[in-house]
Formats: structure tokens, C-alpha cells, sequence
């Protein structure tokens, strides 16, 4: 809150912050009344047993699907780990049938 | 006591140990890897927030269908709770109220009738609240005091201050959020809520001459 004929931009905005540390004790009145406030409406409104059992089967379905993604992710790093393996072995006789395959490929 | 600090970080002056506890459960719900776990951390964020969502709803719904819209907001919370990845109370709340004014906005397209305005929880309400939490924790004549004050400031306050004393601090509305809702900067917001401060301030100091 910049007040009348603030001077420069360091002077207001030293104010500000000066106005805005003032402002602690009663934001930290209403933090605390919010508070309880809170820890009330806790014991007014505490909700009912339908909606914790669909809370939970939500919670549950919720859990199925996200292990299904992870099982499924999981498999498909496995089978992609497998091919990756095998790799190899294949240049390999590759290379070597390569080199038969030049000589017979060369005309003379 | 949080910091406080100017600029952005305010947005979580109105957070509670409770709110705190409410981000870092979220954290624990998702990256649990058990699904008891899981399960055990829902709940205790449901007994967390079902009370203030219930609350919030019932400003602006008609109390005969608050229960009804109140579980399709959690079912729509917990649906997609994996996916809020905020780190800060305000934007948690903010994220379960937006939730909840959809849903608002459903029930009142499937009844067909015209959505009624909103209605803050008044004073006498948040006072009664803060008598029941005495039941089991009676706060000290000090605290007592101050709570009474509080609730002076709020009574005193003009009804645009008290919608966003009520929105910031109790239901831990962000500022940014509150902002997009009026068409405002978050700049003219802060400022806004500020000045409501300042104005309490000045009650509370009047309530207090008032009271030697």
C-alpha cells in the first residue's frame, strides 16, 4: 500500500514491506481462528460412512489401474531388455556370413 | 508460526498445521507403493478436507443437496488425485474447491434450476464451529480473548472485506485463484486482501479502546 507523495521506488517499496510485516499479528489471529474453525467444523461435519466406502473403492480402482500401467510398463521393459541381449550374437554371425557372402558375391 | 514473507509466499499465511499436514499426505498417497498404504493416507486426507468442502458447498448450494454434491466433489477429488502435483496448501485447496464448483455447476444443470448465489458462512457459524473445537481443547483466556476479537473484526468488517477475509483465511482460497475470479490481477488482489487487514487492524484496535 503505497501512501501519498511516496518518494522513490525504494522508499515505497520499503514502506510496503514495512506495511506488510505490520499486517503479521492480525493475519496470525485469523491463521489461528481459521484454525479452529477447522478442528470445529472436523467434529460438525465428519462425513458419512457412503461416502468413505466410495472414498475407498475409488482409492482401490484407482490403485487396480495404476498397477496394471506399472505391470504392463514392466513387461514391456523386460521384453525390450530380452531383444536387446540376443542382439549381438546376431552381428556377429552376421559379420561372418558377411565376409562368405563377398567372395561368392565378387566375380573373377 | 509460518514466515511471513512479502510477495507470493503469503498465499500460505492463511495455512494451518492442518493444511500442512494435507500436502505432505498427498505426497505420501502417491508415491505410496502399498496399497493399504494408499488407502490409510486417503482417509486421513478425506477426514482432513470433507469437513471444509462441506462447508465451502453449503455457501453456495442449497443445504437439502450439500451431502449429495459434497460426495460427488470427493469422488472427483480422489478420482484424480494422482495427477495434483502442487506443493503449496493454497493451490490444494484451490484444486478441491474448483473440483467442487464443478460439480456444483453440475447439479445445477441436471435440476434445471438457476444457480443461487453465494451465501458465506456468517459469523455466529464460525463461531459456533470454534465452541465445538473448545469442547475437547479449550483454548487459554488469552486465546479466548483473541479469538473474540477476531470474531469482532470479522462482524465489523464492510461484506466485501469479510468475503475475502472468510475466502483467505478459512477456506484457504489462493489469492490468484480469487484474483481470476474477480477479473483482477494478482497484484490488486493482494492489495485488496491487504487492505482488508488493515481495516481489521483498525476494528480491532477500536474493540479494544471500546473494551478499557
Amino acid at each position: 500500500m503505497r501512501g501519498i507523495g511516496a518518494g522513490t521506488d525504494g522508499q515505497s517499496q520499503e514502506k510496503e514491506t514495512v506495511m506488510e510485516h505490520d499486517y503479521a499479528e492480525e493475519e496470525e489471529k485469523l491463521r489461528r481462528f481459521a484454525e479452529r474453525v477447522h478442528r470445529g467444523w472436523a467434529k460438525q461435519y465428519p462425513g458419512t460412512e457412503q461416502e468413505r466406502t466410495a472414498v475407498r473403492q475409488v482409492i482401490r480402482e484407482q490403485w487396480q489401474r495404476e498397477d496394471q500401467v506399472r505391470r504392463t510398463m514392466a513387461e514391456a521393459r523386460r521384453q525390450l531388455e530380452k531383444r536387446t541381449r540376443t542382439r549381438p550374437k546376431d552381428i556377429d554371425k552376421r559379420g561372418v556370413d558377411r565376409g562368405h557372402d563377398n567372395d561368392q558375391g565378387h566375380s573373377h | 508460526m509460518p514466515k511471513m514473507v512479502a510477495g507470493e509466499a503469503t498465499q500460505t499465511v492463511g495455512c494451518t498445521r492442518s493444511m500442512e499436514q494435507m500436502v505432505d499426505l498427498i505426497r505420501q498417497y502417491r508415491e505410496s507403493t502399498d496399497p493399504v498404504a494408499r488407502e490409510a493416507f486417503g482417509c486421513q486426507f478425506f477426514d482432513l478436507v470433507r469437513p471444509r468442502l462441506y462447508a465451502y458447498i453449503c455457501c453456495r448450494c442449497p443445504k437439502q443437496h450439500a451431502e449429495d454434491v459434497c460426495q460427488q466433489t470427493l469422488l472427483g477429488i480422489f478420482t484424480n488425485l494422482h495427477q495434483f502435483h502442487g506443493m503449496a496448501d493454497a493451490q490444494l485447496c484451490s484444486w478441491c474447491y474448483r473440483v467442487a464448483r464443478n460439480k456444483i455447476a453440475d447439479h445445477y444443470r441436471k435440476a434445471n434450476t438457476k444457480r443461487g448465489g453465494l451465501v458465506l458462512v456468517a459469523p455466529e457459524e464460525l463461531w459456533k464451529a470454534i465452541e465445538n473445537s473448545a469442547i475437547q481443547d479449550p483454548p487459554t483466556k488469552e486465546q479466548w480473548a483473541d479469538l473474540e476479537d477476531t470474531l469482532a473484526l470479522l462482524k465489523g468488517a464492510k461484506p466485501e472485506c469479510y468475503e475475502y477475509l472468510v475466502e483467505v483465511f478459512v477456506f484457504n482460497e489462493s489469492r490468484a485463484t480469487l484474483a481470476q475470479k474477480l477479473g483482477l490481477t494478482y497484484d490488486q488482489m493482494r492489495m485488496r486482501v491487504q487492505r482488508c487487514v488493515e481495516s481489521a487492524r483498525e476494528l480491532m484496535a477500536k474493540v479494544k479502546r471500546r473494551k478499557r
